[in-house]
């Protein structure tokens, strides 16, 4: 009785308050470009959008579905067979192994696909020892043709397993292995029970993991670009810069989108037929087993082999062609790159943190069911591919410019030339619509921590809002919000397309630049902007496999 | 709260405090070669001008100016495409430059009669070809290369690069649209792979044994002649070089150009800058380290250059391509090049 | 031959933290259940997992229908040993049918075996008409029988059971233990069950090996456990009672009560042990005729008993607390009462006097509500 009257107390006090406002903006920012989107399927289409139809459309679906079950079957499988082995066997490096696995993460695949390229062109090191060696013929036999719709799913493979590997290791090694003990107790080999018994029960573990590889790979387009492989992104970019159309760009982004919300609306569906049991009771790790020792041997090399490809030899690459070239590369100009980079994305994370922080309070003090809307509706922007937010939000900023334009001519400063469009705050709202999520989950889980009686006994003790937030939220949330920022700034760090679309005038940052010499067939010059990249990258994957799991669930 | 508010103001405060000074030009150039960051940093320290780049794809670049309208802060626009600054000027993006700079030292054909914008490089698209298993009087010209002979043979990048799509503005003008839509349905019929990689990737590509004739741009050739990788030295030392269509209209030829931004704040930084690179001294640079042909009549050429002798260009004027590169584009989607 | 046969089998998990299971020796008969009985921590279930395979023993054999298993170097993995188990969340196979469970281990079954062996067992365990029902859809009673019945379909010598009962609420407990009983006997099935509850352990057990910090401090039926505790330890697990110091003397067992008459081996005179006896083996009398006459301090009425605390003034002048279990009929009116212990009923345990630190009597502390 008391605590219901207390929470109504709450909730009359709080709604339509300063809060709530706040957050109301912030969802509307975000869906903004989520509604130039739909607003442009209103408008007659042009000769251009006719043209794509007529001839590249189809190459996109095909292109695209291609490449997303191609990147599904290889992450899966690495993803999954690499989780089985190392939460299932004992073998040397296993423990190594079980956290080396994770890595690949950190970079992204359009560097790993590059960096491939070039380990693997014609007058590649490697080649070259083969043919001076070994006097091997590395002609048409022996070259393995990366750059082509193969190349690229082996590359998002690679790079994205991860993703796969890190939600069914969590399941193989807690969840299932009281069911592994059942099934072996009922005469079933390890084998037969990851077919029969830990493959179907992970299966929407895995699947949302995969969802989530499918998203990465949809919001690719440094990798495919520099394959050949033309999918939406590349579309998008043709339609808008080669073209100069923007209504195609917009449908284009619309397609994109529907690919999206498909691939979404899959997920959602299996996830909800399956409506399993949640295991109580103690979750104990399973006993791995022991090997004869050629087959631990054999399991080792057999389970690096996804960590050493998708990692270790491209950063090893990385690492030397950045000796060879940072003398040349690292100049004054490369520092205020790194700088804007860093700077960007530490911008980035705090605008980002600060939005979730004011999203997810205000839901806590007024949990109707408009403010649960507000909150899924601002997350959405992590399932918009980067090229779709950026012109789903120059489009409106360019309006917004030419409608600011009188009253920035009345003022006395030397305003004439700014450009909303065209500044940081475009580059930084993009950011907050594409990443708000990463940092919203990872806060949501911090505050489902802190159980509402906490709130509740404060306001009882006369705690206003503020106070509660400052004086018990905060310090509860400190991980949360640090851990989320961190994982904002990387993103931001990684980000091309959309950084490409939305930079201003005179700033690069690491990822343009290494995107840039490498399209220009400089790979080893865009070696040091990279593994800064890489570096950074490795951080969250160093410290807390933890959080990227939180990322991901 | 406010101390995330202050974060970020800082942040902006420092971001933006970036672009306030003096005696710059800034420019937008899709140029991204070595030698002009040596030209550019040679003509700062001449003048005292500092010099901004915006470096990205010369479709970008428009679609920015066009964007920024009035409000640019670009001066110059620098292209690796002719066709992209007759567009440029087409969207009203450029302006009239003092006749004086180019004018009296640039050939008509290699800058826009209006002075809107100049040539400053040639590059030939010529092919290159492995001389044993390919016998030079195979070779003839552009059309040449649908027929059967040439089956899966035939190496070249991608319809994406603007290269390839002046080439082909230029074959619509020989040969009319659909002659163009037929010669481009014949080379992805001879197509040795799908388009892949850049000009030099090409010549690797037939280094490795995938096809033997590629089209590529001149001086590509000139640069991987002299790469630091010794491989890539050794992969073009393999092959020769062949220039089309020497008995017809000549093999095409496209330019490296730059032109006044329409509302460049600093019009006159911006015309000095281009001054200086059609200087003889940064001509003769430019084609000695990126093995371009100077547009500047009398500039000395490299020995690799020399080499390959004179030749007879496709003398059709740029002006005339630019109105073609809409249908360029369509073209090649609809022949499949990809 | 004996089903299962553990011989001196001991457990380290990691050497700072001590034994886990030590040298632990247990036979098991055809057709017996054993229940492991201890607090958390005893070493039980991990005993029980050694016995199933999924814990490899850091020393001592395992020998299963009288093949070594474990030990010795052999280690044969769980899926080879043809033991079935039940575990505590019943660990159904959530994305399949009650069915398909069963199934499961039936994989060298031709098809019609099958159906035959699952109708069997759903007639057995009375879920006739829950197979095509998913786990989730099923209640916890229903839950366990299916685990049981899914465990029991391979046909395995031997069955473990992990807390068995320990999810289900008290009422349904009652009948699910004589429940897994009946069919566990109509099955004919060797068991081994691990649980914290001495009810569990009475009602289902024939034997009960009890388990204490690893070691295995007595072993023996539910009559021998309750009424010989070895220790008091085993004495106040089983329910409350009333833990003596005595000395052992010609006349008799010199307490604090009085001297109280002695049964059993004969032990050296003046030897201090002690003695436990429960509250139901005190006999009310209404004279003082060579009763103990105690101070009643508190009397609560439990229903199917009474139960009175009674203070004692002993030689030395000090009270001793006797706790008494009367009928809820027998009347105890007034400040005194007499009583008299029963001669089987009292217990001399193998603890020294000295080992006894608080009170004089246990309690259970695991007794069921």
């Amino acid at each position: 009785m008391e605590i219901k009257r207390m929470r109504g107390f709450l909730r009359s006090r709080f709604r339509g308050s300063k809060l709530t406002v706040f957050s109301l903006l912030a969802a509307l920012f975000i869906i903004v470009p989520l509604i130039i989107i739909i607003l442009e399927f209103f408008r007659p289409a042009t000769e251009v959008w006719d043209h794509f139809v007529s001839s590249l459309l189809t190459g996109y679906l095909k292109n695209s579905l291609v490449l997303i079950a191609g990147a599904a079957a290889g992450t899966f499988i690495m993803g999954t067979g690499t989780a089985w082995m190392v939460s299932m066997y004992e073998f040397p490096g296993r423990k190594f192994l079980s956290w080396a696995l994770v890595m690949p993460i950190a970079i992204p695949a359009y560097i790993n696909g590059y960096t491939w390229a070039g380990m693997l062109d014609y007058t590649s090191p490697l080649y070259t020892f083969l043919r001076e060696r070994f006097s091997f013929d590395t002609g048409a036999y022996l070259f393995i043709d990366l750059l082509s719709l193969e190349g690229a799913i082996v590359i998002f493979s690679l790079s994205l397993y991860p993703y796969v590997y890190l939600v069914s290791r969590a399941f193989f090694m807690n969840q299932s292995a009281v069911m592994m003990e059942t099934a072996a107790s009922m005469g079933r080999s390890p084998l037969q029970s990851f077919f029969l018994v830990a493959l179907p029960m992970a299966r929407p573990a895995i699947v949302a993991g995969i969802t989530l590889v499918l998203m990465e790979v949809l919001n690719d387009y440094g990798l495919v670009r520099y394959f050949g492989v033309e999918t939406f992104t590349t579309g998008i970019f043709s339609a808008w810069f080669a073209f100069g159309d923007q209504g195609t760009a917009l449908r284009l982004a619309g397609w994109l989108l529907v690919v999206v919300l498909l691939i979404i609306l899959a997920e959602k569906v299996q996830r909800g037929k399956a409506r399993f049991d949640t295991l109580g009771g103690s979750f104990r790790p399973l006993r791995r087993r022991g090997q004869k020792r050629i087959m631990a041997v054999v399991t080792s090399v057999a389970v690096s082999i996804p960590f050493l490809l998708g990692f270790m030899l491209p950063f090893l690459m990385l690492a030397w062609w950045t000796v060879q070239t940072a003398s040349v590369v690292v100049d004054l100009s490369f520092i205020r790159l790194t700088a804007n980079s860093f700077l960007l994305g530490a911008s980035a994370s705090v605008t980002g943190m600060a939005a979730a922080v004011v999203i997810l309070f205000s839901l806590r003090v007024n949990r109707s069911r408009f403010m649960f809307l507000l909150s899924k509706l601002s997350t959405m922007g992590y399932a918009l591919p980067g090229a779709v937010v950026a012109i789903g939000i120059l489009i409106p900023l360019l309006m917004a410019d030419s409608l600011l334009r009188p009253i920035l001519g009345w003022l006395p400063m030397d305003t004439g030339r700014i450009m909303i469009s065209s500044s940081v705050f475009a580059l930084l709202y993009a950011y907050l619509v594409r990443f708000l999520a990463v940092g919203y989950n990872n806060l949501e889980a911090g505050y489902e921590g802190i159980s509402m009686s906490i709130d509740e006994s404060a306001a009882s003790m006369g705690s206003s809002n503020r106070r509660t937030f400052r004086e018990l939220h905060l310090p509860l949330l400190k991980v949360s919000l640090l851990g989320g920022g961190l994982l904002i700034f990387v993103d931001v760090l990684k980000e091309l397309p959309l950084t490409l679309i939305l930079r201003p005038f005179n700033f690069d940052t690491l990822a343009i630049r290494a995107f840039e010499y490498a399209s220009d067939e400089r790979v080893a010059q865009s070696a040091p902007a990279a593994l800064i990249v890489i570096l950074t990258g490795m951080v969250p994957a160093f410290l807390m496999n933890r959080l990227l799991t939180k990322k991901i669930l | 709260m406010q101390t995330f508010l202050f974060i970020t103001l800082t942040a902006f405060m420092v971001l933006f405090t970036s672009c306030t000074e003096q005696e710059v030009v800034n420019v937008y150039s899709s140029r991204h070669y070595d030698v002009d960051t040596r030209l550019l940093d040679k003509f700062s320290e001449k003048t005292g001008i500092r010099v901004n780049t915006v470096k990205a794809d010369s479709d970008q670049l428009i679609t920015r100016l066009e964007n920024e309208g009035d409000r640019s802060p670009a001066d110059v626009l620098i292209t690796a495409d002719g066709t992209r600054l007759v567009i440029a000027k087409q969207r009203g993006l450029l302006q009239r430059m003092d006749p004086d700079i180019a004018g009296s030292v640039v050939p008509l054909q290699w800058r826009d009669s209006d002075m809107y914008w100049t040539g400053l490089t040639k590059r030939v698209r010529f092919l290159v070809y492995h001389p044993g298993r390919v016998d030079a009087v195979d070779l003839a010209d552009y059309e040449s290369l649908t027929s059967e002979k040439w089956n899966g043979r035939l190496l070249v990048r991608s319809s994406n690069s603007h290269y390839n799509q002046t080439l082909l503005t230029s074959v619509i003008v020989a040969l009319g649209e659909q002659g163009a839509l037929e010669w481009a349905e014949g080379i992805v019929r001879n197509m040795a792979r799908e388009p892949a990689g850049n000009d030099r990737d090409q010549v690797k590509f037939i280094a490795a044994g995938l096809g033997d004739v590629a089209i590529v741009n001149s001086y590509y050739m000139g640069l991987l002649h002299n790469s630091q990788n010794s491989e890539e030295r050794n992969v073009a030392g393999q092959m020769e070089v062949f220039f089309p269509n020497q008995d017809g209209r000549g093999a095409h030829v496209n330019i490296s150009g730059a032109g006044l931004a329409a509302y460049a704040p600093n019009r006159e930084n911006g015309q000095r800058l281009i001054e200086f690179l059609l200087s003889m001294e940064a001509q003769e640079q430019i084609a000695n380290e990126n093995f371009e042909y100077p547009v500047l009549p009398g500039a000395g050429l490299p020995d690799m250059l020399m080499k390959w002798g004179p030749f007879r260009e496709d003398t059709v004027s740029l002006d005339s391509l630019g109105q073609y590169s809409g249908q360029a584009m369509m073209t090649f989607n609809r022949a499949g090049w990809r | 031959m004996s089903i299962l046969f553990l011989n001196e089998v001991s457990k380290v998990f990691r050497s700072s933290q001590g034994y886990a299971v030590k040298c632990v020796s247990l036979e098991l008969e055809k057709g017996e259940i054993m229940a492991l009985l201890g607090e958390s921590g005893s070493g039980k279930t991990t005993l029980l997992r050694m016995i199933a395979g999924f814990e490899k023993p850091t020393s001592g054999s395992v020998i299963l229908y009288g093949r070594k298993v474990s030990g010795d170097g052999i280690f044969i993995e769980p899926e080879k040993r043809g033991v079935g188990i039940v575990f505590q969340d019943y660990a159904l196979f959530p994305h399949l049918r009650v069915k398909e469970n069963m199934e499961f281990g039936l994989k060298k079954f031709t098809p019609g075996a099958k159906c035959e062996r699952i109708r069997q067992l759903m007639e057995l365990t009375g879920t006739s008409s829950l197979g095509s029902r998913y786990p989730h859809e099923l209640s916890g009673g229903q839950k366990q029988r299916i685990a049981l019945a899914r465990a029991l379909a391979p046909g395995p010598d031997l069955i473990l059971f992990d807390e068995p009962f320990s999810s289900i609420d008290s009422v349904l407990k009652n009948q699910m233990r004589k429940e897994i009983k009946g069919i566990l006997k109509r099955s004919g099935a060797t068991a081994v069950f691990v649980t914290h509850d001495t009810r569990d352990a009475m009602v289902m057990a024939d034997r009960i090996c009890m388990l204490r910090k690893g070691e295995n401090i007595q072993t023996g039926t539910p009559d021998e456990l309750y009424n010989f505790p070895h220790n008091a330890y085993v004495a106040g697990f089983f329910g409350r009672t009333n833990l003596i110091r005595a000395e052992i003397t010609g006349e008799g067992l010199k307490t604090g009560l009085g001297i109280l008459p002695y049964k059993g081996e004969k032990r050296r005179e003046g030897e201090k042990v002690l003695l436990s006896i429960r509250p139901e083996n005190f006999v009310m009398k209404n004279k003082e005729d060579g009763c103990i006459c105690g101070n009643i301090v508190d009397r609560s009425f439990m229903g199917e008993y009474s139960e009175l605390i009674c203070h004692v003034v002993t030689g030395k002048g000090e009270n001793e607390e006797v706790v008494i279990k009367i009928p809820p009929d027998e009347s105890c009116e007034g400040k005194k009462c007499y009583f008299k212990p029963r001669k089987k009923g009292i217990r001399i345990l193998s603890d020294k006097p000295g080992e006894l630190q608080k009170g004089n009597h246990a309690d259970n502390n695991n007794s069921p509500t």
